[in-house]
């Protein structure tokens, strides 16, 4: 508490070391009570809190600043946290519990600073913490993505610091727009380490590769905070830079695109994370107030819907084992709970009026629309298509209401909480989007009033969505997945990059190897020749060994007994002849 | 469900839609282009073909490789 303020994302860290400690029993409580505590601090903070607090050098750490923007995104991810502890509540693995916990709090830690240095503290927490949460699951292609992930966020990291020193040395210590100034060095490493953390292309293969190899539980968590952070950096930091426009819209379609022949229940949300963060990123660009709040409010939706997609293929996953479309089939029946909050999310993420998705996703292309962008415009629109066919129509009809011959067993009832957490994110995705207004209320940026429900909207996604089933409809047979892996852009620093690397490592294993010879015949000859030097003072010329035996130095006794015998005799002689 | 009963109810849909919109819903925008009878309709049938074709006919074969690509469980000492 600082200055009778509780910090939302601490409180959710307190948390997370709590569960670490507490016995098995008790954590459940934790996990599923302890983030409704950092949600009510959330609710309780009012737009216009500025706490500092002192730090070296008088530099001062804003660590809480809320205004309208960052409340609404402490508010979305408090909720998540609360949702998704609810959703992890019979987790054993206490490590996962700290860490998913300190995950959302570092989230909330990075939308409440009001400073470069506070931000970037964050920063690196949420890329630990979320490292050691894929780390959780504890399996050998767990480790290895958790590696490849640590790669890409740290370079990201690291050039976000490098731009953080250069904004600090030049006298600017508080988080700003920087769009109006010039565009130096600092601010395109901000740009870049921010962008990788939205999984703008061609740094974007992380995600997918990474999110899926998670824990069943932890997955739900990854997928709701750190893009969705990196949206909030780009709203605050870059919101009105032109070029993000067209990079959103080839993000909506490039997910969009995969997500169509991706067989992975979890890579293919992947890749509609990537799809669903293009649409907000081409809000940023945009830049209009309208767009703005287009961008947060479609934040707001999709940690809803997405983490309901990924609760519900973790539910089928820790049901039946699999994760892969091709092997499953026909759970409408089997699991007609997970049916249900599937079918919600999947209309939300569409964008099927009177779920969540259509209220937010709608006020961006209509910017984009009013703003005179239309080709920005039918691209998202496309991607609008493609999200229906992928995941409304593809995994609704192959997962679920398929008639297969593939017998899939069900392994293991889903534990109570599970049910609990899937229905919350389904109620709030049917709750905002049958009632707007509880969002837009909150919406940060002071634009026209936006009416979602006007019929012209209505109609023109039953027609266009309704149209979309004509083609899949067409296509069925072969619309299945196959059992492959699509390559990404992770490609090169899986392939290429990683043989290089390799061949490196030889040729420098080989020259040190070389080296290491040479040098050790080099110093078994200085010490052969340094342990006996009557090897330099001996010149003769053709000596038969080099060993060295005393026995070739030592001097015949007949030498001295001869010379004593002499001086022996010279002195006797001597002796007489003075006599 | 069967197929046959899908797309009569999507036709059906889409027959009432294109009613409402010929005698009564007026869309709005800034272009003349979203506005032609049936423009949406059109888009949703073009851009799904486009994906499906963009996707699985050029993508796939271009971009999908065996499971075990990537196999680099040599690597692992556990």
């Amino acid at each position: 508490m600082i200055d009778g303020i509780l910090h939302p994302g601490l409180i959710l860290i307190c948390v997370g070391f709590l569960a670490l400690a507490v016995p098995k029993a008790l954590r459940k409580v934790l996990l599923a009570c302890g983030p409704l505590v950092g949600l009510y601090a959330a609710w309780q903070l009012v737009p216009g809190t500025d706490i500092i607090i002192p730090f070296v050098n008088d530099y001062k750490l804003g660590v809480i600043f809320v205004d309208k923007l960052s409340w609404i995104f402490t508010f979305i991810f408090a909720l998540m946290a609360a949702i998704g502890g609810i959703y992890s509540a019979h987790n054993e693995n206490r490590m996962e519990a700290l860490c998913s916990m300190s995950y959302a709090g570092c989230a909330i830690g990075v939308t409440l600073a009001k400073d470069w240095l506070t931000m970037i503290f964050f920063w690196e927490m949420l890329a630990i913490t979320s490292l050691f949460l894929i780390w959780c699951r504890k399996t050998p292609a767990s480790r290895r993505a958790g590696f490849r992930y640590l790669l890409v966020h740290m370079f990201g990291g690291n050039l976000l610091l490098a731009g953080i020193f250069l904004k600090i040395s030049s006298g600017d210590a508080l988080i700003c727009n920087l769009v109006s100034g010039a565009h130096d060095y600092a601010f395109w490493l901000i740009l870049v380490g921010v962008a990788i953390n939205a999984a703008v292309p061609p740094i974007n293969a992380w995600l997918v590769d990474a999110y899926p190899e998670g824990t069943i539980t932890g997955s739900v968590f990854l997928s709701s905070f750190t893009t969705k952070v990196a949206v909030y950096c780009l709203i605050r930091i870059f919101a009105g830079e032109y070029f993000l426009m067209g990079i959103g819209a080839f993000m909506a379609l490039y997910g969009a695109c995969y997500a169509v022949i991706e067989n992975d229940m979890r890579r293919l949300l992947g890749y509609h994370i990537i799809s669903q963060v293009g649409f907000m990123v081409a809000g940023a660009g945009i830049g209009t107030a309208m767009a703005l709040n287009g961008a947060t409010a479609h934040a707001f939706s999709h940690i809803l819907y997405k983490s309901l997609l990924f609760m519900c293929a973790g539910a089928i996953i820790y049901a039946t084992g699999i994760r892969k479309i091709n092997q499953i089939g026909g759970l409408a029946k089997k699991m007609p709970f997970v049916t249900v909050c599937f079918f919600i999310a999947a209309f939300s993420i569409s964008g099927i009026p009177l779920f969540n998705g259509f209220i937010s996703k709608t006020i961006t292309v209509s910017a984009a629309q009013l703003a005179g962008h239309d080709t920005i415009f039918n691209l998202l629109e496309l991607a609008s298509v493609g999200t229906f066919l992928s995941i409304t129509l593809k995994m609704g009809y192959f997962i679920f209401l398929r008639k297969t011959d593939i017998d899939v067993e069900i392994k293991q009832a889903l534990p109570k909480n599970m049910y609990v957490g899937m229905g919350l994110g389904a109620f709030f995705c049917c709750l905002y989007g049958v009632c707007p207004d509880l969002l837009y209320r909150y919406l940060p940026f002071d634009a026209p009033a936006y009416q979602p429900f006007l019929p012209e909207h209505i109609l023109q996604y039953i027609q266009m969505l309704g149209m979309t089933m004509i083609p899949f409809m067409m296509y069925l047979p072969k619309m299945e997945p196959h059992t492959a892996i699509s390559l990404d852009t992770d490609w090169f620093y899986r392939k290429p990059v990683r043989g290089i690397i390799m061949e490196c490592s030889y040729v420098f294993c080989a020259l040190c190897s070389a080296l290491g010879s040479a040098w050790n015949m080099l110093y078994e000859k200085f010490m052969e020749l340094t342990s006996n030097p009557m090897e330099f003072l001996d010149a003769r010329p053709f000596r038969v060994s080099k060993k060295y035996n005393p026995e070739n130095y030592r001097t015949s006794i007949a030498d001295p007994m001869m010379i004593t015998l002499t001086v022996l005799t010279f002195a006797i002689g001597y002796f007489v002849t003075s006599m | 469900m069967t197929e046959k009963s899908v797309y009569i109810l999507v036709g059906v849909i889409l027959l009432l839609s294109a009613v409402a919109e010929f005698f009564g819903i007026h869309l709005h925008s800034p272009a003349w282009w979203p506005l032609p009878f049936g423009y949406n309709i059109f888009f949703g049938f073009v851009g799904c073909w486009v994906l499906i074709i963009a996707a699985k006919m050029i993508m796939a074969p271009l971009l999908q490789r065996e499971e075990d690509y990537y196999d680099d469980r040599g690597d692992d000492n556990d």
